[in-house]
């Protein structure tokens, strides 16, 4: 080979990996945690790292963003209060991804899918107030409950809308996103393209490729070594780290209430109390969220309309939490340094996930309880089997982190007796009444007195002990600019994000 | 020949039942409830007793179990594994689409483990007791000894983060490419040293028994090559029970996948199959494992098969 026929090799060489880097400059990639990716059907999903790619690929009614409800596929909306309706005046001109235009049929057909008995999709619980909805007009939809719900809006946060014709039997319904599906790998990786003509204007990123990594450590891995450029639900032993670093963390936390659940039916009030006053917060904050959050004390947002000042709650305070089992009869007659009552040992069953900080905040649990002379077994199991023992009363105590929506701003729907995830084992009917007044009024002042009334009791009784407001952090490598993400964690507007550098 | 097929196809049949059907019993044993997974992620008000509900017999988790299991036989029996409870895809194109990327991954590693079994293995009983020997054994115990979740994080560290040579994780299509390749080097070899570990150790004591014989002695006083001697008088003896360990070894590396696929985030039915236990997705788990078992099963009958082709004194009777 001639020096003169090899310097164009080597031009076109070098202009061959110029082109490369900017067409992969060009593509973004976003993973999360977890076995279980996304679902390419946008009504799916039903978790928050996956309703990110419901989000590209469909749009809602509206936006709750920042404590204030916005226009998205509906531009106007009104309620009339006595025949518990909502009308919504859709926008013009929205087509979905097979071309189809929006109309108030797709909508009707939505919300009638994601309800469907036969195959309820994740939404439906929120949807199960509505009575009916109906098209009047060829963009025009009314909604009709059968109860009243203030923040009815709210809960329309997971129903997107989907072409009815896309949706046959079998087939994967298109939405009118800003990313249209073009590759799915179930599990492993969905590359979205840009959707030229969505309706808020053609994304600036071309091409967005969410990944799924199970392995936390792999992950955070990922990230670093610049081929994943946003990680969601970071581990938050790595936040600060990788904050520190240079890149990009966004914290969020909405409603998100980590708590000890006591089981109501084998722990007494008095022993409850007790564990709920031999707890520190800021060590559990500290050692097991990496400082992310706040201490929480009664299950309001302090701060918030629905919080009540008067109930102070549990705090740290061990010789307060010995009195309260010495007067209860619960006393070390052996001298082993473990408390018994009338002669029976004790040793509560501590049921923790065997992941991350479920189970360092269980093991630190235990730590306190052993200072006030209470024995526990810790009992570690995957996600499914520790929720099914906590669920069906096979534990005393347990480690449980929930996420609720924003509004209203008090941790409240799982102590209704009607709700899946409530693990007290024993319903009762007053915090039923209670939460069922709170959410049936628009009465601002009754909802405050109902609130205030689940917040004394649920302290009073013990019926778990608060622990921590978490919050939870989506890190990005710092090229990818505008990130946008909600109080629920959920990534958004992904159209208007830009990459730097 | 044929009637031994035929006899250990039908011994196949009856082993794959056992193990569909003990799976199907000890996963109902287990607690967990799947529709946990389905419903909205951990609380927030709209996980009501009546949507679970409706999900459990959507996938007919609220029938008596006799009924579930009959149910499951009867559709096994017309090819349809059922419907994944996780996915809400059908099992069996789940197990169509994951099973390539597993075979893809497991062969990788049996390939590696043989190449550098054999080779090390080959390499340490011609120098017996010398450097080669010990350096040899050193791999191989360090083959054996190193869990694979932690080889998979080291080569992770060295090669993605710190050199920057290969992906971290991940798998791309198009088998044989050069971008395929870089993602299955760090995932298969991860998989296959162990496997290796016990090839070399295997090969190494083998050849020394055959170096020994009678017939090794001759061919040497011959005066052939020593490369002849090695390779086609003595390896070809000693891979004989080498041979049944590569059968048994594809197991343990199927086995390997699960963990191997998680780390590595390789699409395979190891990861699925996690998953899905984790899940408590029945039908999902019963499809992967009887996936594994049905390619378990037919790996040692072609082993068994290879045998008489390597080992003419072997006959069927």
């Amino acid at each position: 080979m001639t020096p003169t026929t090899r310097i164009p090799r080597t031009l076109l060489a070098v202009a061959l990996i110029a082109l490369l880097t900017a067409v992969t400059a060009q593509t973004i990639t976003i993973a999360s945690p977890g076995s279980t990716g996304a679902f390419v059907d946008p009504q799916r999903n039903n978790s928050i790292s996956a309703m990110a790619v419901s989000e590209m690929i469909a749009d809602t009614l509206l936006l709750y963003r920042d404590s204030t409800y916005l226009p998205a596929l509906a531009t106007s909306w009104s309620f009339d209060e006595a025949s518990l309706t909502w009308t919504f005046a859709l926008r013009e001109g929205v087509t979905f991804h097979n071309g189809v235009p929006l109309t108030a049929d797709a909508v009707v057909f939505s919300i009638e899918r994601i309800k469907d008995p036969a195959d309820p999709m994740p939404a439906a619980g929120y949807l199960a107030i509505v009575e009916e909805a109906r098209a009047t007009g060829p963009l025009t939809v009314e909604i009709v409950l059968n109860a009243l719900n203030p923040d009815f809006l709210l809960t329309l946060f997971s129903t997107w809308i989907v072409e009815p014709s896309s949706a046959a039997e079998g087939a994967t319904p298109v939405g009118t996103g800003p990313y249209m599906v073009t590759e799915y790998e179930p599990d492993q990786r969905i590359v979205l393209s840009r959707f030229d003509d969505y309706w808020g204007g053609a994304a600036s990123i071309p091409e967005v490729i969410v990944r799924n990594i199970p392995d936390t450590g792999t992950l955070v891995l990922e990230l670093e070594a610049g081929s994943v450029d946003l990680i969601q639900f970071t581990p938050p032993r790595d936040v600060v780290r990788l904050d520190n670093a240079g890149f990009n963390a966004m914290p969020f936390g909405a409603v998100n209430a980590a708590r000890v659940a006591l089981n109501n039916t084998t722990l007494e009030p008095d022993l409850r109390r007790a564990i709920c006053w031999a707890l520190d917060r800021d060590v559990l904050l500290e050692t097991a969220y990496a400082g992310l959050g706040d201490p929480m004390f009664t299950v309001a947002k302090p701060g918030s309309w629905a919080h009540d000042p008067s109930v102070t709650g549990y705090y740290y305070d061990p010789e307060r939490a010995k009195e309260i089992l010495d007067a209860a009869g619960y006393v070390d007659t052996t001298g082993d340094g473990w408390r018994e009552r009338g002669g029976q040992a004790m040793n509560l069953d501590l049921q923790s996930r065997g992941d991350g900080e479920w189970l360092l905040s269980s093991q630190i649990v235990q730590q306190f309880l052993e200072d006030v002379g209470i024995r526990s077994t810790i009992t570690t199991s995957e996600r499914t089997t520790y929720y099914d023992a906590v669920r069906t009363g096979r534990y005393d105590i347990g480690w449980f982190i929930n996420n609720s929506l924003p509004e209203p701003p008090i941790f409240n729907t799982v102590f209704h007796s009607n709700e899946y995830w409530n693990v007290t084992q024993a319903p009762r009917e007053d915090l039923d009444t209670l939460i069922d007044a709170g959410r049936g009024t628009a009465d601002q002042a009754e909802r405050i007195a109902a609130y205030s009334e689940l917040q004394r009791i649920l302290i009073d009784d013990a019926v778990e002990c608060p622990i921590l407001w978490v919050l939870q952090a989506h890190v990005a490598n710092p090229r990818l600019q505008g990130v946008k993400v909600n109080a629920q964690g959920i990534l958004h507007d992904v159209h208007t994000w830009t990459l730097g550098n | 020949m044929t009637a031994f097929i035929i006899r250990r196809l039908l011994y196949a049949g009856f082993v794959v039942f056992g193990v569909v059907t003990l799976v199907f019993f000890s996963l109902q044993l287990a607690p967990g409830d799947p529709i946990s997974l389905l419903l909205p992620a951990e609380g927030g008000g709209a996980a009501s007793l009546e949507l679970a509900a409706q999900l459990r017999a959507r996938y007919g988790l609220d029938l008596p179990l006799h009924q579930q299991y009959v149910r499951y036989l009867g559709r096994v029996l017309q090819g349809d594994l059922g419907t994944s409870i996780r996915t809400g895809r059908s099992v069996t194109a789940e197990l169509q689409r994951l099973y390539p990327a597993t075979l893809e991954l497991t062969l990788a590693a049996l390939a590696i483990a043989i190449v550098v079994g054999t080779a090390s293995g080959v390499l340490a009983s011609l120098n017996r007791n010398g450097p080669i020997d010990h350096l040899s054994m050193v791999f191989a115990l360090l083959g054996v000894s190193l869990p694979n979740f932690l080889l998979g994080v080291l080569l992770m560290l060295v090669f993605s983060l710190q050199l920057g040579w290969l992906p971290p994780s991940g798998r791309v299509g198009g088998v044989g490419s050069w971008e395929a390749i870089r993602f299955l080097i760090m995932p298969a070899f991860t998989l296959g040293l162990a496997a290796a570990a016990i090839i070399a150790r295997l090969v190494r004591s083998a050849m020394l028994d055959v170096l020994s014989e009678d017939y090794v002695r001759t061919a040497k006083a011959k005066g052939l090559r020593q490369h002849t001697v090695v390779l086609r008088h003595a390896l070809r003896n000693a891979l004989l029970p080498v041979v049944t360990v590569i059968g048994l070894q594809f197991g343990a590396l199927l086995a390997g996948a699960v963990i191997a696929e998680t780390i590595f985030s390789w699409p395979g039915i190891g990861r699925f199959l996690i998953v899905s236990i984790t899940g408590k997705d029945f039908p999902a788990v019963q499809g992967a494992v009887m996936g594994i078992a049905v390619t378990f099963v037919l790996v040692n009958l072609l082993v068994d098969l290879l045998y008489a082709v390597i080992d003419p004194r072997v006959r069927f009777a």
